[in-house]
C-alpha cells in the first residue's frame, strides 16, 4: 500500500544534500495520451497472447470458443501498458531505489497540448476531468437517444432485442458509473484548492493517476458495444453477468478502473480539504462544496472497495470459474446484489451530494443573500452521507429478500428524506426574499429544485413496500431515477460549467444562447420524463424493446422530446466550444460578483494560485452586507497572521 | 509559522507551511487507507459469512476441506513477526540507531516478500477445483487480495528503507533520520509512522483471516 510521500512543498534539493547521497530526480520519462494508447496496446497485445497461452487448452475455453482468461489478461496488462506509457510508473520505481522524485514543474500559461499530457497541475487535471466527463456524458446520452429511437414504435424494431439491451446496458454504465466523477474531477481539482486558499492539492499525482484511469474505463467500456455487450445492464446482476460474453468483461474491468479513480481522488480530495486550507479557513467558513466533496469522498472511501469486490468475484466466476454467485456450488447470486447495492445506493448520493453542494455553493451569489442556515446544509450532507449505508436492501425488495427486513429498511430509506429536506430547504430559505438574478446559471439551480421535487417525491413512494411492489422494474422508477440524478446532478454541472468558464478560460459563454438552450433543455427533459411516470404506472417494464401498442403515442412523445432535449444540450455545448474557440468574448475578472476566495485570483490563475498564502478573513457568503470586507487578505502581514493564528473572529 | 518582521514580512513561512500540511495529509491518507482496506476485505468476509449461512445445496464446504492450513498459519505468523521487526526497528530508529532500523525494516520486507510468495504458492497447490464449493470460491478470492497488500505492504517498507539508507550520510551529523528536526527527516517519520499504523491494522486483519478460514471454516 504505497502512499506518495515525495514532500511536495518545502522542501528544497539542497545541492550539499546530492553529495550526501540525497538524490533528488526529475521524471526519467514524460508521456500523454498518445503514447499511453501505445503502451497500452502493446500491453494489451501480450497479456492476449499470455491469456491465450494459458488458458486456449482449457475443455471450457474449447467448448464455448471463448477465452475469458485472455479477455481479462490482455485488459489488465493493457492497463499496465497505459501508465507505462504516460511515465507514471517512473514514481513508483524512482521510490523504489530511494530517490526522492521532484515535482514536474508548473507552466505559467497552460497550453492545450500540456491537457494531453501527464500533467500534475490540479487546474490542468480539473480541465482534463471537465472535457473527459462532457465526452462521456454526450456519448451516454447519444445511446440514450438510440433507447428512445427504438421506443418509438411497439412493432417496428430499429434494433435487435440483443442490441437494444447492449445500447440499454451501455447508456445506464456510462451514466453511473463515469457521472460520480462529474463534480469533484473538474470542480473539486481546479477549484478546491483555490477555495481552501492552498497553493496545492496534497497529492498531485494521485490526482493525476485517478483522471487516467477513467480514459481507459470509458474506452474499454465502449468497446463491449462491438464485442456483444453485456445483457446484465449496468447493475451487472448474476447468473446473467457469470454467463455473458467479453462484453461482460469489460464492464468489469472499465467499472473496476473507474471505482480505483474514485478512490485515488477521495484520499486526495480528504487529505487536501483536511490538511491544505489557509489560515482563517476554518470548518465553519468553509465553502459549502468543499462540505460537500469531502463528504462525497469519505463515502466513497467505504462504499467503493466494496464494489471492486464485487466486480473482482465476478471477474473469478468467469475467469477462473469459482462459484460465488451460482448457486449449484454453494454460492448465490444475491451475493452480487448485496455487495453490488452496499457501493449502488451509496452511489446514488455521491451522484446527488456533489450536484446539491454545487447548487448551494452557486444559490447565494445569485440571490444575493448569505446561505440560510449554513451549518444545517453541512449537517444535512453528513446525515445523508451516513444514512445512505444503511439502505442498500431497499434494492432487494422485489428479488427475494427476507421479507420481516423489509420494515427495516423502507424506514432507513424514509429517514434519508430528512437530512435531504434540510439541503431543499437550506436553499429554499437562501432563495426567501433574495435578490434573485435571473441569469443563465440560476436559471438551471431554479430548475435543480424543480426537478428534484418530482425525484424526491417519488422516491419516497418508491421506499414503501406496497408501492415498490407495483412499480418495480417500470418506468416509474426510471423517470423518478432520472430526476433525481439528471435532474438534479446534471442541472447543477450545467450551472457550474456556465458559472465557471470565466474563470476557468477567460471567456465568457453567450448568454443569448445559454437561455435558449436553458429552456429548451428544461422543457424537454420534463417533457421527456414527466410522461415516462405515467407510462410506468401504466405498466411498461423498463429494459425490453416491445411494449402495448396502447402505450405507443405517450412513447412518441417521449421520444420527441428526448430528441429535442438532445438537441438543447448540443446547443449549450456549442455555447461553450463556440464560445473558447471562436469568439472568446473576454470575461470581467469577477463577472457574477462572487465573493469566493476562488475568485480574487482573477486570470489566469497564476501558476501558484497565491503569491502568498492567504489568510481567510470571513465565510464567503456575506452578500447583502453593507461592507462586509474582504474575504481574504491575499498579501498578510505578521499582524494579521498573528491575529488569525491566535483565534480571533 | 514564524514571522520576520525585519525585512519585507513573509509572515507566513510558506515552506513550513505546507511542509506541516504535508505531515497532515500523509497522517490523513495513511488514516483514510485503513478503513478503505478494511472495507475491501469487509466485502470478502461478507461473502464469506452470507455463504456460509446460506450454505447453498449444502455446497458452503460439503467435506469440510480447506487450503492447506500449514501456510495459512505461516503467512499468519510472518505478517505478526513482521509486524514486531517493524516496531522494534522504529524504536531504534527513534533512538538515533538509523543502520539498525534499516536492517529492520529490510527483514520485515524480506518476510512480507516470503508471505506473498507463500500465499501465491498455496494458490498453486489448493486441495480443490475453483468451483468446488462456495468456500473454495470465497478463499481463492481472499488469497490474491491478501497477497497483493502483502506485497504492496513489503514496497512501501522497502522504498522506506531505501529512503534510510540514500539518507543515512545527510543526516548522520544530525543525530540520524530517527531524531533530526530537518524537514526531509520529519517527512520521513510521518510517513513511516503511517505505515506502521497501517501495518498494525492489516497484520491483525491477517489473524481474523486466518481464524475465519483456517478454524471457523
Amino acid at each position: 500500500m504505497a502512499v506518495e510521500m515525495t514532500p511536495v512543498s518545502g522542501v528544497k534539493s539542497p545541492s550539499g544534500s546530492r553529495a550526501d547521497g540525497l538524490k533528488f530526480v526529475k521524471p526519467w520519462f514524460t508521456g500523454n495520451f498518445f503514447t499511453a494508447l501505445i503502451g497500452g496496446a502493446i500491453g494489451y497485445a501480450f497479456g492476449h497472447w499470455l491469456g491465450n497461452a494459458i488458458a486456449s487448452g482449457y475443455t471450457v475455453t474449447i467448448n464455448s470458443g471463448y477465452n475469458d482468461v485472455a479477455t481479462y489478461l490482455s485488459l489488465l496488462f493493457g492497463i499496465v501498458g497505459w501508465f507505462v506509457g504516460l511515465g507514471a510508473l517512473n514514481y513508483p520505481i524512482q521510490k523504489l531505489l530511494g530517490l526522492e522524485p521532484l515535482e514536474p514543474a508548473k507552466s505559467e500559461k497552460r497550453t492545450f497540448w500540456e491537457h494531453w499530457t501527464y500533467s500534475t497541475d490540479h487546474k490542468v487535471v480539473g480541465v482534463q476531468y471537465l472535457f473527459g466527463m462532457l465526452l462521456y456524458f454526450l456519448v451516454a446520452g447519444l445511446l440514450a437517444l438510440g433507447i428512445r429511437t427504438e421506443l418509438l414504435s411497439p412493432t417496428y424494431h430499429i434494433w435487435a432485442p440483443e442490441t437494444y439491451i447492449e445500447i440499454v446496458g451501455e447508456h445506464g454504465t456510462m451514466m453511473m458509473m463515469m457521472m460520480t466523477s462529474v463534480v469533484m474531477g473538474p470542480f473539486g481539482n481546479f477549484l478546491i484548492p483555490l477555495m481552501i486558499g492552498s497553493k496545492k492539492m496534497a497529492f498531485p499525482r494521485l490526482e493525476a493517476v485517478s483522471f487516467w484511469f477513467t480514459v481507459p474505463s470509458f474506452l474499454i467500456l465502449l468497446s463491449a458495444l462491438w464485442q456483444g455487450g453485456f445483457q446484465s445492464g449496468w447493475t451487472g446482476y448474476a447468473p446473467l453477468s457469470i454467463q455473458g460474453g467479453p462484453g461482460q468483461s469489460d464492464y468489469d474491468v472499465a467499472f473496476m478502473l473507474m471505482a480505483f479513480s474514485m478512490i485515488l481522488a477521495s484520499i486526495n480530495m480528504t487529505a487536501t480539504i483536511i490538511n491544505y486550507r489557509a489560515p482563517g479557513m476554518r470548518w465553519s467558513r468553509m465553502p459549502i462544496l468543499a462540505w460537500g466533496l469531502i463528504t462525497t469522498a469519505f463515502t466513497m472511501l467505504l462504499s467503493v472497495p466494496v464494489l471492486i469486490d464485487g466486480l473482482y468475484v465476478m471477474g473469478l466466476d468467469r475467469a477462473v470459474r469459482t462459484a460465488m454467485l451460482y448457486a449449484g456450488h454453494g454460492g448465490s447470486s444475491f451475493l452480487w446484489e448485496n455487495l453490488f447495492w452496499f457501493f449502488g445506493h451509496p452511489e446514488v448520493y455521491l451522484l446527488a451530494l456533489p450536484g446539491f453542494a454545487l447548487t448551494t455553493e452557486l444559490l447565494p451569489v445569485f440571490a444575493r443573500k448569505p446561505i440560510f442556515a449554513y451549518k444545517t446544509s453541512a449537517a444535512g450532507m453528513i446525515g445523508v452521507a451516513t444514512l445512505s449505508f444503511f439502505v442498500w436492501q431497499h434494492h432487494l425488495f422485489m428479488s427475494g429478500m427476507n421479507p420481516d427486513m423489509r420494515p427495516l429498511f423502507m424506514l432507513t430509506t424514509e429517514l434519508i428524506s430528512i437530512p435531504t429536506g434540510f439541503l431543499y430547504l437550506v436553499a429554499m430559505g437562501t432563495l426567501w426574499k433574495g435578490k434573485i438574478r435571473l441569469e443563465v446559471p440560476m436559471l438551471f439551480l431554479l430548475a435543480v429544485f424543480w426537478n428534484f421535487l418530482w425525484g424526491g417525491v417519488t422516491g419516497v413512494y418508491n421506499s414503501d413496500v406496497p408501492v415498490d411492489a407495483l412499480v418495480h422494474g417500470s418506468f416509474f422508477v426510471m423517470a423518478h431515477f432520472h430526476f433525481t440524478i439528471m435532474g438534479q446532478l446534471m442541472f447543477a454541472v450545467f450551472a457550474g460549467v456556465y458559472y465557471y468558464v470565466p474563470l476557468l478560460f477567460g471567456v465568457k459563454m453567450n448568454d443569448k444562447l445559454g437561455k435558449i438552450s436553458f429552456w429548451i433543455i428544461f422543457i424537454s427533459f420534463n417533457s421527456t420524463f414527466l410522461p415516462l411516470f405515467m407510462i410506468g404506472l401504466l405498466g411498461q417494464p423498463r429494459r425490453v424493446f416491445e411494449y402495448a401498442v396502447r402505450l405507443q403515442h405517450l412513447n412518441q412523445w417521449v421520444t420527441v422530446s428526448a430528441y429535442v432535449l438532445g438537441f438543447g444540450i448540443l446547443l449549450y455545448v456549442i455555447n461553450l466550444v463556440w464560445s473558447l474557440a471562436v469568439t472568446r468574448t473576454p470575461s470581467e475578472p469577477n463577472p457574477w460578483e462572487s465573493q469566493g476566495l476562488e475568485w480574487q485570483v482573477g486570470y489566469p490563475v497564476p501558476k501558484d494560485n497565491f503569491e502568498k498564502i492567504p489568510v481567510v478573513l470571513r465565510s464567503p457568503y456575506y452578500y447583502g452586507y453593507e461592507n462586509p470586507g474582504p474575504i481574504a487578505d491575499l498579501d498578510p502581514s505578521a499582524e494579521r497572521v498573528a491575529v488569525v493564528s491566535g483565534g480571533d473572529e | 509559522m514564524a514571522s520576520n518582521l525585519q525585512e519585507q514580512p513573509p509572515a507566513i513561512d510558506e515552506e513550513q507551511y505546507y511542509h506541516d500540511a504535508q505531515l497532515g495529509a500523509l497522517w490523513t491518507s495513511s488514516r483514510t487507507l485503513i478503513p478503505a482496506v478494511a472495507a475491501l476485505f469487509g466485502g470478502i468476509y461478507f461473502a464469506y459469512f452470507y455463504l456460509r449461512s446460506l450454505n447453498s445445496n449444502g455446497m458452503w464446504d460439503p467435506h469440510r476441506i480447506t487450503a492447506s492450513p500449514i501456510i495459512g498459519a505461516a503467512i499468519m505468523i510472518l505478517g505478526l513477526a513482521g509486524m514486531a521487526v517493524q516496531v522494534l526497528a522504529n524504536r531504534r530508529l527513534r533512538r538515533g540507531f538509523t543502520l539498525d532500523f534499516i536492517v529492520g525494516s529490510f527483514v520485515n520486507a524480506l518476510i512480507l516478500l516470503i508471505a506473498t510468495g507463500l500465499q501465491i504458492w498455496m494458490l498453486t497447490r489448493l486441495p480443490f477445483p475453483p468451483g468446488y464449493s462456495g468456500y473454495s470460491g470465497v478463499y481463492i478470492a481472499f488469497a490474491p487480495v491478501e497477497a497483493l497488500v502483502i506485497f504492496l505492504s513489503g514496497y512501501w517498507i522497502f522504498t522506506l528503507a531505501m529512503r534510510a539508507v540514500r539518507s543515512q550520510g545527510f543526516f548522520r551529523a544530525d543525530g540520524g533520520v530517527g531524531v533530526s528536526g530537518h524537514m526531509m527527516a520529519e517527512n520521513f517519520r510521518a510517513n513511516l509512522d503511517g505505515f506502521t499504523a497501517f501495518f498494525v491494522f492489516f497484520a491483525l486483519l491477517n489473524v481474523f483471516s486466518w481464524y475465519l478460514f483456517f478454524i471457523l471454516a
